[in-house]
């Protein structure tokens, strides 16, 4: 049996995102688990981690997604366990998790230093597990480069075993093969994939963006499968709207107010995915009726503009089982480059 | 206010030779409508007017001086105003523009100022004066023309009540007084109201108002009125329009037209859509006898006009009197034969003025009738003149003895007829819906007297217990800088005004959650608990009926790391952990200091459905028990409570309760800007009400 840890230095990586491309490839019985949740799907009483959810749909897994993680919360943890009895339900919930599995993948918290004080951190749960870790490094060339180094440090420091490192969402990925992770490979880290950045990886869909916001969808339910790539703030008059490339880009989320009629008619005749209604001012009867007719999703919210902007910008990418466009994207990109390395885990 | 209404001595400042001035047009209407006292022109040009010696300063008139009335330009008041108070003059009357309505707040502050150092009141500025049919003073510049009568005019719009005066007279109206109040930078119609309550002559108050400046102070003169007096508002500022035309026209906030619905049904005010209607409801007001019952008749020629009667009285709350074998016993002997002695008694198109003045005698001597509407078609068996000769012969005999209301369809023989009975001051209507219209305010007057002179007596009590330690909650709040209470702060205060609200405790962490979550009882519901998160269930900051351990800790879990996520700036104090109660009816209390009006208490089916349906009723704070009934009852859906589909009847009594110690908290606790408990779930008669989310925003 395989096992692996993939930990990512800064939030959204592309932790899950490699492991269904590694799954993928490799094939064979997967097991997973996220000790640490982070991203999470709360229903009917029963709270899981959305990247469990994905994990467990894609691979068809038998396991609940609850049983995948053990805490979502620092209080939690530290209410339920101490640091040994922490250990032991790591080591208890992996053999679980593992039993009849060809390779097993253990998603780290969001960053490298998440869960430290409790124990949960990815080096933490790596050493217990005796388990090698499989970094996800992005961002600009320097992010990469300095949390490389500081990863293999604390890894050394911990006396933790290093798989190697995966680029992810390498705007250059040229650069990086020809230059730059030989200057990676002289510091002791195996750069063992670059993945480039991929926008349509980035997208999420109307409907994910209903449930992230906790908004009243008022109209347009046909249409929450559209997908958003683009978010415009509709707060300046529609004849500057219309001048503003951005506004006239395909497949974008609006955030305007419920009473810019103005602006909603113009968002709904251009090719709009969605549109967040903001102040809780919901539109006129009419203007629902055509939104239904376009299937644009209407979210209403609470909250002022500025509020909803940042909500919405908060937002990080899901892939669902559904999600067949990036999961094609995921399997082709991660035919692309050597997984040999697997075998010598 | 006698010196104001009833002066012995008047000093017109700014009087002048030119006729087409103000200062001309006032001294004459004073001198032509027949004012005994005295008379003290100025102008500092001094010489004669209209055979009065003019004096060129007030300071020289030996005489003392009851009212003075000022008609020069604005720079000029001021000065005028302190020497008319060094003159001890008693009342001011400013017609010059050029202050508030205009944004010149501070010179009009000014003048009301000085006026007040010499113990001085002013009307106005931008009045058009002032007009008292008893001191025979016409002390306006508008129409000369005015027929005394009972009916008093207060007005904001000058222009208007000019209009209004003309009006009056072209329809041979009486009017006892017309006040213009213009920008009340001093006396307001609460001043007024304190007069006309007890002004013989003065049964009807006419009044158009766009907005207040202190509307508390109006509703607690209203409070005090004697509820014999007829109020007739028209309230101008409604639409969302007219409110900004109304805001920039006199410089005042126009209020809230839900809460000014509110109010005029709980004292008792009718209100009037436009000025034709004002007319008719003061005309008829003003003539009518109180009825001595609900029972009313309606006598007609035309069975169509009577049908319409019976939709209107339905409309109007108009009880028809339905006790057929009284009807037929009184009827029987004077209806036609394919007439119907029934309610409306239809004396068919056959019926001549004998047979008609039979019927409404009958109606006028039955003891259980009670009021009468009388309806006439034009047809060939009766003339013109028959009709006024019958109206007028019935007025004459019954005017004092039961209130009925004539309405004549026709041609121009009966338009002519109408105006011949108006000109002699006999409101007769055309439209049988006016007819109805007016009959149903003297009903709702009526009614207000019988159901509501009791509880004027005893007035709401605004004492509340607790009070030490709602301030102390609010303190604490200010301490913090904080203008909105938490929310269990906010419970808390509910509590200590008697309104029962489910177990709750605050949990600072997962380990208090869960101790308070079993000690409590499941199942819990679990909120945040910030100030900065105010839309808890949009931000992911609610879980319920949560039945176990574990669902604690999922849903601590939650909804510590939504408001970490979506608020990374938000005060997090805790999360509340409060018991599940059982499904009800879910209502809405609230209560806030609006602007206009003061004090208000709102009641209405709650939850979600207040932002969609917006069933809701208003009253000024503080309310009594009865009024609020009256609150519960008058929203559409008030049937959900008394019970439907064999469901029970639910706990009325609680609400009605919680209503008044609402309105209480509103009305004493000044710092609370708005209350909103949301929902207060209502359970059978007799299980009570819980109040399960409570908002409390304090003012600055």
């Amino acid at each position: 049996m395989k096992k692996l840890v993939i930990a990512s230095a800064r939030e959204n990586g592309g932790k899950t995102t490699s492991i269904i491309g590694i799954g993928k490839r490799m094939g064979g019985r997967i097991g997973y688990m996220k000790p640490f949740g982070d991203r999470l799907y709360y229903r009917k009483k029963r709270l899981w981690d959305y990247d469990s959810v994905s994990i467990t749909r894609i691979f068809k897994l038998e396991e609940e997604p609850e049983d995948m993680s053990i805490g979502f919360e620092h209080s939690k943890l530290m209410y339920m366990y101490d640091k040994k009895s922490l250990e032991e339900k790591v080591k208890k919930s992996f053999e679980d998790i593992s039993k009849g599995k060809d390779i097993v993948f253990i998603e780290g918290c969001k960053d490298i230093v998440y869960g430290s004080s409790v124990g949960l951190d990815s080096f933490s749960v790596a050493k217990y597990l005796d388990i090698p870790i499989l970094f996800i490094l992005s961002g600009n060339d320097e992010n990469i480069f300095d949390d490389a180094v500081r990863c293999k440090e604390i890894a050394e420091f911990k006396n933790v075993k290093m798989a190697g490192a995966i680029l992810n969402k390498v705007k250059n990925k040229e650069d990086w093969e020809e230059i730059n992770s030989n200057k990676l490979e002289e510091e002791g880290i195996k750069v063992l994939g670059i993945i480039p950045y991929i926008k349509e990886l980035t997208t999420f869909t109307a409907g994910f963006v209903a449930e992230q916001l906790f908004a009243k969808v008022i109209a347009g339910e046909n249409g929450l499968e559209n997908e958003i790539e683009n978010v415009f703030i509709g707060a300046m008059s529609v004849s500057d709207a219309i001048k503003n490339p951005l506004f006239n880009k395909p497949k974008k989320l609006i955030i305007t107010s419920g009473d810019r009629t103005d602006m909603i008619i113009a968002s709904i005749e251009d090719n709009t995915s969605c549109i967040v209604l903001t102040n809780n001012i919901a539109p006129s009867a009419r203007l629902i009726e055509r939104a239904e007719e376009n299937k644009i999703p209407l979210l209403l919210v609470p909250w002022d503009t500025y509020t909803a902007a940042k909500r919405v910008e908060r937002i990080k990418p899901w892939i669902s089982e559904k999600d067949e466009k990036k999961l094609k994207i995921i399997r082709e990109e991660f035919r692309k480059i050597d997984i040999s390395w697997i075998d010598d885990l | 206010m006698k010196a104001l209404f009833e002066p012995e001595s008047i000093a017109i400042v700014g009087v002048s030779k030119n006729p087409e001035k103000i200062g001309y047009k006032i001294l004459e209407n004073i001198i032509n409508s027949g004012y005994n006292g005295k008379i003290y022109p100025v102008n500092p040009k001094g010489g004669n007017l209209l055979g009065l010696k003019v004096y060129s300063r007030i300071e020289e008139i030996e005489d003392n001086i009851d009212l003075a009335v000022i008609a020069i330009p604005a720079k000029f008041v001021y000065d005028a105003v302190k020497k008319c108070g060094k003159k001890e003059v008693k009342y001011c009357i400013i017609i010059s523009s050029g202050f508030s309505e205009i944004g010149n707040r501070r010179e009009e502050e000014r003048i009301v100022k000085v006026a007040k150092k010499y113990g001085m009141r002013i009307l106005g500025p931008n009045v058009f004066g002032i007009y008292v049919a008893k001191s025979k003073l016409n002390a306006t510049f508008g129409p000369k023309k005015v027929y005394p009568g009972h009916i008093a005019i207060v007005t904001q719009s000058g222009a208007l009540g000019i209009a209004m005066i003309g009006k009056s007279a072209s329809n041979h109206i009486g009017l006892s007084t017309v006040v213009s109040v213009g920008n009340k930078a001093d006396i307001d119609e609460a001043d007024l109201l304190e007069y006309f309550g007890s002004d013989e002559k003065t049964k009807v108050i006419l009044m158009y108002i766009e907005g207040f400046r202190n509307g508390e102070r109006f509703i607690n003169a209203l409070r005090e009125l004697n509820p014999e007096k007829h109020i007739v508002v028209i309230k101008a500022g409604k639409s969302k329009y007219g409110a900004v035309a109304a805001a920039s026209h006199t410089g005042s906030l126009a209020g809230s037209d839900n809460v000014f619905n509110g109010i005029v049904k709980q004292l008792g005010i009718v209100r009037a859509e436009n000025v034709r209607e004002a007319f008719n409801f003061a005309m008829f007001l003003s003539e009518s006898e109180m009825p001595k019952g609900e029972n009313v008749v309606i006598v007609t020629n035309g069975g169509g006009i009577g049908v319409m009667a019976a939709d209107a009285c339905e409309k109007y709350g108009i009880k028809i009197f339905d006790d057929y074998e009284n009807l037929k016993k009184t009827f029987e002997e004077v209806i036609p034969p394919f007439g119907s002695w029934k309610n409306p008694v239809d004396l068919t198109g056959q019926a001549n003025a004998e047979d008609y003045e039979k019927a409404l005698e009958k109606a006028l001597l039955n003891k259980n009738i009670h009021a009468i509407i009388a309806l006439y078609c034009e047809t060939a068996l009766f003339s013109q003149n028959d009709i006024v000769k019958l109206v007028r012969k019935v007025n004459e005999k019954y005017k004092n003895k039961k209130p009925i209301v004539f309405s004549l369809f026709g041609g121009e023989k009966i338009e002519e007829a109408i105006n011949e009975l108006n000109k002699e001051g006999i409101k007769v209507f055309d439209e049988v819906y006016d007819a109805i219209s007016a009959m149903g305010a003297l009903y709702r007057k009526y009614r207000y007297i019988k159901e509501y002179i009791k509880e004027k007596e005893k007035k709401p009590e605004v004492e509340i217990e607790g009070e030490g330690k709602i301030k102390k909650i609010i303190k604490l709040a200010r301490k913090e800088g904080r203008k909105i209470l938490l929310p269990h702060e906010a419970k808390e205060i509910i509590r200590l005004v008697g309104i029962e609200v489910p177990p709750y405790k605050i949990a600072k962490n997962i380990n208090e959650a869960v101790k308070y979550a079993e000690e409590i009882g499941y199942p819990v519901v679990m909120k945040i608990v910030s100030e900065d998160i105010i839309h808890k269930t949009e931000a992911g900051g609610v879980a319920l009926d949560l039945e176990n351990r574990e669902e604690i800790i999922n849903a601590y879990q939650v909804i510590i790391r939504n408001a970490k996520t979506h608020f990374p700036n938000a005060k997090i104090r805790g999360v509340e952990i409060s018991k599940m109660i059982p499904k009800g009816v879910e209502t809405i209390i609230g209560g806030t200091q609006e602007p206009t009006f003061g004090p208000v208490v709102m009641f209405g089916l709650g939850g979600i459905y207040v932002e969609a349906i917006r069933d809701v009723s208003f009253r000024a704070s503080p309310v009594s028990i009865k009024e609020a009934k009256r609150m519960i009852n008058e929203i559409s859906t008030s049937s959900i409570l008394r019970g439907i589909r064999g469901e029970q009847r639910k706990d009325i009594e609680k609400i009605a309760h919680a209503i008044v110690n609402v309105g209480k908290l509103i009305a004493k606790v000044k710092e609370i800007r708005d209350i909103e408990i949301n929902p207060l779930v209502v359970y059978e008669y007799g299980k009570g009400i819980k109040a399960v989310d409570v908002r409390i925003l304090l003012g600055d």
